[in-house]
């Protein structure tokens, strides 16, 4: 059993995953600039939202509907702006996810909330009706797998921050063993400081209360498994489409358009298909996000939202799928991770995020994934003995 | 027969291309030559539909093809190389052979998604015919490198195959040996003629490397100031007083 906000930050994270690889469909593998993908997303919402609580619709028929709507709204908008380059489009998509925002806060109030919003929305816990036998079992099982990646998580960064300070430092004063004595000063704080840090973990991952009442009659774990089950089909969809010809020919867009327009590839054509695809899982997300969120209103797909799409792309690497991946989870949960430095928060977020790109300009991942990446350093080591 | 009948390119009140005609046969090499901003790239750009002629004609056997839209033209048939090389740089060599076979192998895009059968087979024989065209121009070892990572001469080579796997009847180069050394030169031009003898394409080809063109095609044209000023074979077009005016400056008149 974890608890609520940390529930709703994992499945936010699970969202996010599918709208930062949408994005980055557009962004990083086919080159367009697009500023107004949370239009897409409060399209989803929106279209799921209204299906399931004003008309009564199932889930599924919400998402679908969902999906059907962006696409037909990405057609409407991709037609005209994808002969646009650079900026153009930019500022196009822009005022294209304005307009939404704004068509939404003045359609009928009963309907689509209003600049209210809805908060009448069922959450994708209510769908999920599972014997309560279950739950217990399952809720706990979950606790273990998000308690592993989390302690995964804080090690490698643990793992990373050694190696920056070591860095950072031995630029000041060459030694050699700056690294370890970073570790063991982490290590001595980790002991120092034990008792505190098992109490916050342990309050976060309620492992003791798999199965009390309370834990028993939430289905928690079906939400994280449906989330999760949805998020690997759109990565296995994506990886899919771009191992294709479809997908080699948006990239080769990307890489050059004169040079793929004289291959006999019809520009116009590939991006508008990549843009459906893309805007199609964004309103899938947007689906998710709306039996998510205790309330959806017009404000949260604001042109901030597109921004922070946009952080996510480019820190995980524009043109990798694992970085959108790891992008995704990063910029929905460091900023709650720093919540004990209290007004410093945004200041060390903001500062951290300048320092990634500048240390890494590319992204977390550049434009690979994360298994050539493994290849890679494998086969490096195989070709220096010794090293 | 690639006919070019009368073509004029009009860029505001500049006349890149004026009234020029020529035609490009199977089986033959071409030269389109000039000098400096003769408009030579431009009439490249007219035929394929990047700038389309303001004017004139331009027929593929006997088809009208000037008002197609670059895709088009180069769906039926014509492969080009760039002047200042654009391969794809990001992606790996075969990915860039592979792009160029979209016509000769399609599965639909839900096909491709799902990774259904027929996409499978699809792309086993797309990365078996592009192997079989990298190792024809010797690129096989490179395959999986990065194109942008190959060195200047291999590059070349890979624009050529790129275009070449279109399965082209007709081949435009764009100064195929700018910046090549003379024996890299040669075992290019070696490569053309070999390319030209198996497929039976035709190669239009503008150069600025006098040597090159006298050696390899058959039939030039000259321009200058985007018109034609003289045409024939290279044995002609070497002793026109009008070419080595054009590219020489004029002779002074003895007294």
């Amino acid at each position: 059993m974890i608890d609520g906000y940390w529930e709703l930050l994992i499945l936010l994270s699970l969202v996010n995953v599918i709208f930062a690889v949408s994005l980055n469909l557009v962004l990083g593998f086919n080159g367009q600039f697009s500023l107004g993908h949370a239009g897409f997303l409060a399209i989803g919402a929106y279209a799921s939202g209204v299906a399931t609580a004003s008309y009564d619709l199932p889930l599924w028929a919400g998402m679908l509907l969902a999906l059907l709507v962006s696409g037909v709204a990405s057609v409407i908008i991709g037609y005209p702006c994808l002969r646009l380059r650079g900026d153009y489009l930019a500022i196009a998509t822009l005022g294209f996810a304005e307009i939404i925002r704004i068509v939404l806060t003045t359609l009928p109030r009963d309907i689509f909330g209003g600049p209210t919003g809805m908060d009448n929305i069922n959450n994708i816990k209510d769908y999920l009706s599972f014997p309560e036998s279950f739950n217990g079992p399952g809720n706990l099982i979950f606790t273990v797998i998000f308690a592993m990646l989390l302690l995964g998580l804080l090690g490698f960064s643990a793992w990373t921050l050694s190696r920056l300070l070591a860095a950072l430092l031995s630029r000041l004063l060459p030694w050699k063993h700056w690294r370890w004595l970073v570790l063991g000063l982490l290590a001595a704080l980790l002991v120092w400081r034990f008792e505190k840090a098992s109490n916050f973990f342990l309050g976060k991952f309620m492992f003791s209360q798999a199965f009390s009442p309370k834990a028993i009659a939430s289905n928690q774990w079906a939400a994280f498994a449906a989330c999760g089950l949805i998020v690997l089909l759109c990565l296995w969809l994506t990886r899919n489409y771009l191992a294709s010809m479809h997908g080699r020919m948006a990239i080769a867009i990307r890489e050059d358009e004169v040079a793929a327009n004289n291959l006999g590839i019809d520009i116009a054509w590939m991006k508008l298909q990549n843009f459906i695809f893309a805007s199609m899982l964004a309103g899938l997300a947007g689906a998710l996000t709306a039996h998510t969120l205790p309330l959806i209103r017009p404000l949260g797909f604001g042109f901030f939202k597109s921004v922070e799409v946009l952080l996510m792309v480019v820190l995980g690497g524009m043109g990798s799928l694992t970085g959108s991946v790891f992008g995704a989870i990063t910029i929905t949960v460091l900023p709650e991770l720093l919540r004990f430095l209290e007004q410093w928060r945004m200041v060390i977020y903001s500062l951290s995020l300048v320092l990634l790109m500048l240390f890494r300009p590319g992204g977390l991942m550049g434009t690979q994934e994360i298994g050539n990446l493994i290849r890679l350093r494998l086969f490096k080591a195989q070709e220096r003995p010794g090293a | 027969m690639l006919e070019i009948d009368n073509i004029s390119v009009v860029f505001g009140g500049l006349t890149a291309v004026r009234e020029l005609s020529f035609n490009v046969y199977p089986r033959k090499i071409v030269g389109l030559i000039g000098p400096n901003g003769a408009g030579k790239s431009t009439a490249f750009n007219a035929i394929l539909g990047v700038f389309p002629p303001t004017s004139g004609e331009v027929r593929l056997e006997g088809r009208r093809i000037d008002r197609l839209s670059t895709h088009e033209i180069s769906r039926l048939g014509i492969g080009r190389t760039f002047q200042n090389i654009r391969l794809f740089k990001g992606m790996s060599v075969l990915d860039n052979v592979r792009v160029a076979l979209n016509r000769q192998f399609r599965y639909s895009f839900i096909e491709g998604l799902l990774r259904l059968p027929r996409c499978v087979k699809m792309e086993r024989e797309i990365e078996s015919r592009a192997m079989e065209i990298l190792s024809y121009f010797g690129l096989a070892e490179v395959a999986q490198k990065q194109a942008g990572a190959l060195p200047y001469g291999l590059q070349k080579y890979l624009e050529i195959a790129r275009a070449y796997a279109l399965h082209p009847k007709y081949l435009l180069l764009d100064e195929p040996a700018a910046g090549l050394n003379d024996s890299e030169t040669e075992a290019l031009t070696g490569k053309i003629r070999q390319l030209m003898n198996e497929t039976g394409c035709g190669v239009l080809l503008i150069e600025h490397d006098m040597g090159l063109v006298m050696e390899i095609c058959e039939y030039i044209t000259v321009i200058e100031y985007g018109a034609k000023i003289s045409e024939g074979s290279p044995e002609h077009v070497r002793h026109d007083p009008k070419v080595i005016e054009a590219y020489l400056g004029k002779q002074e008149e003895q007294a």
